[in-house]
């Protein structure tokens, strides 16, 4: 639980890198950009498969219907 | 080339595509068959809704003007998606609990349910979604006129007016078709989700394979599109940081606060879990659009001539190289992206507006209070038709004022800056308990001011809304005034400039109004709530225990959630109080279940106020406040299992106390009978045996006299056979070994037959009511027996009916594989106390016509409803004594 709450905080620093770099050309930033992007992806459909498991065990499992 | 009329077929046909589509699954959805229309898959496609015909067509374009930026717009989302378990579970779970409507429901319903909130961020939504729809309408148009301009013939302008507003109407159509169906209480809309999801394989599908179309085809694979992208202007557009990290900003908080996509989010998602998939799978969608976006840019500046629109790259890239087909595929693509964003965002602008502005407006015109305000689902669905089509018209107009400007093609960016004013209310409101309803006013204030000021009336252009003078030097030559260079912050690029002015002010003002404010009880109940809506569960009580009627609130619940679903509602929540019957105890706790019921058609702060009208008064009593107060939540949890155990306790007891008074009713009854029946068996007796006297020792008796006797003594005998024959009627009844004689019968000739049997004899005149249409239905059954509880039924309302011209009326409908008939007559009804005993043996309500029988009517319904596999019941809250017969359709086949 703790990792997904790590994911958009490392997410968001990876994104925000190549403000710190200047001069490669689009193509690489491309690249840069993408590869991290379908890392976020992968690591995001491994923690929900794991996390919803966690939910249907019944951990925090919202009510169906929730009663006052 | 495709033609004009060419092109019309195409898009009619998706259209009709698309209708039948939300049809289907509208059918499926009313069937109860939800299958796959729940799954976190269409979930997951109905958030494509976040990219539009400007995301469609636009980020081509902006790639092409500016390089890189165009994917700030999905990285937001992204990471807003990727981090679920922050952020959007708790606004799920508070959307669920709290029955939350929209966008504007959840900052009112959080801030004390205060309409005023619901008001400001109505408008907000109103004045930045507009222009937004406006932008779809001119890409639907744009995208024609390219198809026009590659057509031999030549098209008239007013043909592309003509198109915008056929698109509207059309739009609109759709959207109050499939968006007010009903009034679910869950405000959830299966047609037109589906359509939307159908939609968005659409708009990716054109998107790749226009894509695949051009690295492949056109380029000749990855290596050369390489290369070219190298070669190409793009690289050597320079990288503006501030405007990169503000985009990413930006784009991640519309994604929560844009209406459309708060409504497909948090009101269209019907199970937590979806929201693990769309975690990934959403991303994965947003990447996957974006993919192609750099390589059709590159490709489109290089082979499209010089001038040529880039937006429109998608299109005429194809169209150039003589790919008809992909154009067109192209072309529905965007016209998919446009017409999903309109649908969704008239559906949320229709249910804020009639929420927060219709429905207030008119319970205040009313006036005289919740209970008899007439039929508030028509006014409701009506408000929202009427509105959905004036958003639609404001679109239209907006396009045609603008006549398809520069101005509008920035829109999306300035309408994201807009509605992300709501972000600091909306995040303070779900994690800090100590903001207050004045500082989210403020903060909104300030902040829809400062977007207007500084972005959205200056997108106008210079001499638009503002004149020249007023952007060079500012209001009456105050430099630090600027619209565009607020307190001397020069240089800056506009949007990044409005937005951190206008966000910081905002957050600036929302802290510190709240911090020196006090929230208000209800304030802290809701913030309470919204702030630990995982641990806080069972949630803390917003209701007083009152004496509010429970018959008002049932007649005022009917009016907005429909009869068989508020009485479904009632009935539930009096079974599990242990109580029979459609009056629950008006407990704190039911009140406040009834309250989000209704939230669920009205919004938060509507249903708050017409329960208040009722119950009279909304107190948050001081044990309530101690639940929200951090320092007792040892004693609150203590007393929890306290409360728990003892409300456990009251439970049985009431179950018990109410099983008591009703056994020494019904001895008392049972003693009263015995006399009575004694007394009925005694007084025939007697006259029997004294008249038998007579003619046994008179012998001089006359003919005449002598008949007579023997005339008493056999009419007493029979009324004893008739009392005999009731008793043993119920007594076969009860045990069950009635012989039923069932076979196909028409309802209809069932009520003539019971109606022609009770009205016969003498008595008071009644007036009959029927819907006769509504009768002619064949029931598998008895008819015999039905007719007698029909014919007992009428007769009860001749005899104890105490109106001036006794009426009654007859409604059957079908409900469920069952058909209902209700007769409700115009007397006084039954008083309450006497409700639940009605139906039980030897219990008679007066003396007033003792000759009635001996109170054994109801008693046999009951028992030949049970025999029949149907039930009777006594329906309160209709104005006068109501009977509801419930039978099955088809009794063999129950049996």
């Amino acid at each position: 639980m703790d990792a997904v709450r790590m994911l958009p905080v490392v997410g968001l620093f990876l994104m925000l890198l190549p403000l710190m770099q200047k001069g490669a050309g689009t193509a690489v930033y491309l690249v840069y950009i993408f590869g991290v992007w379908v890392g976020l992806i992968v690591l995001a459909y491994l923690l929900s498969h794991r996390l919803s498991r966690a939910i249907g065990d019944g951990a925090g499992t919202p009510p169906k219907d929730p009663q006052p | 080339m495709i033609s004009f009329d060419g092109l019309v077929a195409v898009c009619l046909g998706y259209v009709v595509f698309l209708f039948a589509i939300a049809f289907v699954a509208e059918r499926r959805a009313s069937q109860g068959r939800l299958g796959w229309l729940r799954s976190p898959l269409v979930y997951t496609l109905s958030l494509s809704v976040y990219c539009t015909a400007w995301t469609f067509y636009g980020a081509v374009g902006l790639a092409a003007r500016s390089g890189m930026e165009y994917v700030t717009i999905y990285l937001g989302p992204t990471l807003v998606l990727v981090g679920w378990w922050w952020l959007l579970r708790k606004l799920v779970r508070i959307g669920k609990t709290q029955r939350i409507t929209s966008i504007a429901d959840l900052i009112s319903s959080r801030y004390g349910k205060s309409n005023a909130l619901g008001v400001i961020v109505t408008l907000l939504a109103v004045i930045g979604t507009t222009p937004y729809i406006a932008l779809q309408l001119q890409s639907v148009t744009l995208s024609f006129a390219v198809f026009a301009q590659s057509d031999l013939r030549p098209w008239a302008p007013t043909d592309l007016n003509a198109t915008a507003l056929w698109v509207a109407g059309g739009l609109a159509l759709f959207t109050v078709l499939f968006g007010t169906r009903n009034l679910d209480v869950n405000e959830r809309h299966h047609g037109v989700v589906t359509a939307i999801a159908v939609e968005a394989l659409v708009k990716l599908v054109a998107l790749l394979a226009v894509g695949v179309f051009v690295v492949w085809g056109v380029a000749g694979g990855l290596g050369p599109i390489a290369e070219r992208i190298a070669a190409s202007p793009i690289s050597e557009t320079p990288f503006n940081g501030g405007r990169w990290a503000g985009l990413i900003f930006l784009s991640a908080a519309a994604i929560i606060t844009l209406p459309r996509m708060f409504q497909v989010l948090v009101v269209e998602n019907a199970d937590e879990r979806h929201l693990a998939t769309a975690s990934w799978a959403f991303p994965l969608y947003l990447m996957l659009m974006s993919l192609f976006v750099v390589p059709i840019a590159v490709v489109g500046l290089a082979t499209q001539p010089e001038g040529a629109n880039p937006d429109l790259f998608v299109l005429t890239i194809p169209l150039s190289m003589n790919s008809e087909g992909l154009a067109a595929l192209a072309f529905l693509g965007g016209f998919s992206s446009a017409t999903s964003m309109v649908i969704v965002a008239a559906i949320a602008l229709s249910t804020m507006v009639s929420n927060h502005v219709v429905m207030p407006i008119w319970l205040s015109i009313q006036g005289r209070g919740a209970t008899v305000s007439g039929d508030v689902r028509y006014v409701l669905l009506t408000s929202r038709r009427v509105s959905i089509a004036a958003i639609l018209a404001l679109g239209y107009f907006y396009f045609r004022l603008t006549g398809g400007s520069e101005a509008l093609a920035s829109i999306g960016l300035i309408s994201f800056t807009g509605v992300a004013q709501v972000l600091p209310a909306l995040l303070g409101g779900m994690f800090w308990r100590g903001a207050t309803k004045s500082g989210a006013a403020a903060g909104l204030c300030v902040g829809f001011f400062l977007w207007a000021y500084t972005l959205f009336l200056p997108s106008f252009g210079p001499e638009g809304v503002m004149t020249t003078a007023l952007l060079e030097t500012g209001p009456f030559g105050i430099g630090w005034l600027r619209p565009e260079a607020l307190f001397w912050v020069d240089g800056l690029d506009p949007l990044i400039h409005a937005m951190f002015w206008s966000l910081s002010l905002n957050t600036l003002a929302f802290l510190g109004i709240s911090l020196l404010g006090f929230p208000s009880p209800m304030e802290r109940l809701q913030g309470a709530q919204f702030v630990n809506v995982f641990e806080h569960s069972a949630s803390a009580r917003s209701w007083a225990q009152s004496t509010a009627e429970a018959e008002d609130l049932l007649m005022m619940s009917q009016r907005i959630l429909g009869s068989d679903k508020a009485q479904k509602l009632f009935q539930t929540e009096a079974s599990q109080q242990g109580k029979l019957g459609y009056l629950p105890d008006t407990t704190p706790a039911f009140l406040q279940r009834l309250e989000r019921e209704l939230a669920g058609s009205v919004g938060a702060a509507t249903s708050h106020a017409m329960v208040g009208q009722i119950v009279g008064r909304s107190s948050v009593s001081v044990e309530d406040l101690m639940a929200v107060a951090d320092e007792t939540a040892q004693i609150m949890e203590y007393s929890n299992r306290l409360e728990a155990q003892s409300e456990e306790l009251t439970r049985t007891a009431r179950q018990l106390r109410e099983a008591n008074e009703k056994l020494t009713e019904l001895s008392v009854q049972k003693d009263a009978f015995l006399s009575q029946i004694s007394h009925e068996l005694r007084t025939p007796m007697t006259s029997i045996r004294a008249f038998s006297e007579i003619l046994m020792d008179v012998d001089s008796l006359e003919e005449k006299d002598r008949a007579k006797y023997s005339g008493v003594i056999h009419d007493e005998t029979l009324r004893l056979t008739r009392l005999l024959d009731d008793l043993l009627d119920l007594s076969v009844l009860e045990n069950g070994q009635v012989r039923l004689n069932i076979q196909a019968t028409n309802l209809q000739s069932v009520l003539d037959r019971a109606i022609s049997a009770a009205s016969s004899g003498e008595g008071p005149k009644l007036r009959i009511h029927r819907n006769r249409a509504a009768e002619d239905m064949v029931l598998v059954t008895d008819p015999d027996r039905l007719a007698q509880v029909f014919i007992n039924l009428i007769t009860n309302t001749r005899k104890y009916c105490d109106a001036e011209a006794p009426e009654m009326w007859i409604s059957p409908r079908r409900n469920d594989g069952a058909v209902e008939i209700d007769f409700v007559d115009n007397g006084s009804g039954i008083p309450k106390r006497s409700q639940s005993i009605i139906f039980e043996k030897f219990s008679r309500l007066s003396d007033r016509n003792s000759a009635g029988g001996a109170g054994l009517g109801l008693a046999i319904c009951r028992e030949i409803m049970t025999n029949l596999d149907g039930a009777i019941s006594y329906l309160p809250g209709q104005g006068g004594a109501a009977f509801r017969v419930r039978v099955g359709l088809d009794l063999s086949r129950a049996a």
